[in-house]
């Protein structure tokens, strides 16, 4: 809450929840136009799949994670980017460190799973727009739109809270995650991720990641905070 | 007696300082006053009572508990002001009251309103609309309104107009009446602490160098001023932070008492303040040109 009431951060977040809302939606019924009009080849949806690791990678799914796990813990003063000693109250408070730790876990998990979800419901609605479609090919693209905005919203995110727990100068730890993430997305090439996605283990492939890559953020976040100074 | 802090041996390496072998004791009804030069080590052992910092060896006991095993139940039962502010700026004082208030099984809502009345704060201004020391006014409300049974205040006073300072420390006197409660108070400005401390513990270079009672400290010391002929008579044992100069030498003498029935009118005995006491417990001893 109080990082919410902080000068301009509400207005920016909402902005940025109308943007991505109507990006994903409108995705959505673009891929349903496209497969229309050209066909539910596979080479079609591959080159779709380029298209949105473009988008998730070229700097604006990126906002995301940045403003809504990032901003928070930084402050701008002079001009000068330096952490915010967020931790100092509520150490200072009757709350343990692990508690502290785990909120702010909570927090990143929580709110970044219901993004997701928001965000792939949208664009599941916009392919669902046209009824003609080709829904179950349109589907396929569905699927890889969750996987790349897991990764780049929820997974980035638990990153992020991982690194500012663990780290005191967590900066460049954070522009490493970025880096290392915006890096793997664009290695992994399309023909692989469609291959992922169309897979009949895809959504137990998805979530057992998603869950191991959680439980390695707040374990080795936890652990770290746990012992060192704020 | 009951007691409050415990510091057994703790040290607590950084990369340009270190914190060595400390051990100090709080009993339950008395203030301590921390004083010392600036990165002398005051700070980071109010940190560490806090676990805001993990000390490397040696052991924090705060009402007879480990304080990082039980840092919930202790951290209950402590009010805190920090030199700095470390409250969100952009929120209303009744918010971060509100904010603050839950994480308390004690908080005191009247208590705080009449402290927020007694300090003249709006309620409904932004804490970044305040000055530096009506910040610190804020902060001693906070640490005060919730029953603590130990208030750790590192230089508090720092930032405080004179008037204030007086009021502050008249407060805490009020609340130190029924026995209660113990403080931990560092500062530079060493007459608070003449006012206020029954234990003062001076801290140099990450070390304890002294830590005893008012009022003893001020029983056996003396600013003792002499010929430096005298020098060679007094057992070294009893002076600290010796000078020399042309006229004689000073030093602040451990057995005032001793002294002057020993040399009588011979040197000249002084009542030392605290800031006197600090100045030659951490003064390099030799030669001065004057």
């Amino acid at each position: 809450m109080s990082v919410l009431t902080r000068s301009g951060y509400l207005p920016v977040s909402l902005g940025l929840l109308v943007v991505y809302s109507l990006l994903s939606y409108s995705m959505g019924v673009n891929t349903s136009y496209h497969l229309a009009r050209y066909g539910a080849s596979t080479g079609e949806i591959i080159a779709m799949t380029d298209d949105m690791i473009r988008l998730a990678c070229s700097g604006s799914l990126i906002l995301v994670p940045i403003v809504l796990y990032l901003l928070p813990l930084i402050n701008i003063r002079d001009g000068k980017i330096e952490n915010m000693p967020a931790a100092t109250l509520p150490l200072s408070l009757p709350v343990s460190r692990r508690e502290y730790a785990y909120s702010r876990f909570l927090y990143a998990g929580g709110s970044s799973v219901v993004l997701v979800i928001l965000f792939t419901g949208l664009n599941a609605a916009g392919v669902w727009y046209r009824p003609e479609s080709f829904r179950t090919e349109a589907y396929v693209t569905v699927r890889i739109w969750f996987a790349l905005i897991s990764v780049m919203i929820h997974v980035a995110g638990m990153l992020l809270v991982a690194a500012s727990l663990g780290a005191k100068n967590f900066l460049n730890l954070a522009a490493a995650i970025f880096l290392v993430s915006v890096i793997l997305t664009w290695l992994i090439s399309s023909e692989i991720i469609y291959k992922i996605a169309t897979s009949p283990f895809f959504w137990p492939v998805a979530a057992v990641s998603i869950i191991a890559a959680d439980i390695i953020s707040i374990v080795s976040g936890t652990f770290i905070f746990e012992r060192r100074d704020i | 007696m009951d007691t409050v802090v415990e510091m057994k041996n703790v040290t607590k390496d950084f990369k340009n300082f270190r914190l060595d072998n400390v051990s100090l004791t709080l009993e339950k009804g008395y203030v301590m006053g921390l004083v010392g030069a600036n990165g002398a080590g005051k700070t980071t052992i109010i940190k560490l009572i806090m676990n805001l910092l993990r000390k490397d060896s040696g052991s924090i006991n705060v009402f007879g508990m480990d304080n990082q095993k039980f840092e919930k139940e202790i951290k209950q039962r402590i009010g805190f002001v920090y030199d700095e502010n470390i409250y969100p700026e952009h929120l209303r004082l009744e918010k971060i009251g509100a904010v603050i208030s839950s994480f308390y099984t004690n908080w005191n809502q009247e208590r705080f309103i009449k402290y927020l009345k007694m300090f003249e704060l709006d309620p409904k201004i932004r804490l970044s609309k305040l000055s530096k020391g009506m910040k610190m006014k804020f902060a001693i409300a906070v640490a005060l309104s919730h029953d603590a049974e130990l208030i750790i205040m590192d230089e508090p006073t720092s930032g405080l107009d004179p008037v204030f300072r007086r009021e502050v420390l008249d407060l805490l006197h009020g609340i130190m009446e029924d026995g209660e409660c113990s403080i931990i108070f560092s500062s530079h400005i060493t007459s608070d602490l003449d006012k206020i401390a029954d234990v003062i513990t001076l801290v140099d270079k990450g070390r304890i160098v002294l830590s005893m009672p008012y009022d003893e400290m001020m029983r056996k010391y003396r600013v003792l001023k002499g010929p430096k002929s005298l020098i060679d008579r007094i057992d070294p044992s009893w002076l600290q932070g010796v000078r020399v100069n042309r006229f004689g030498f000073d030093a602040l003498c451990l057995e005032g008492e001793r002294a002057a029935r020993e040399f009588g009118n011979t040197v000249v005995l002084e009542k030392p303040g605290i800031e006197d006491i600090m100045v030659y417990y951490t003064r390099k001893a030799g030669e001065c040109s004057d």
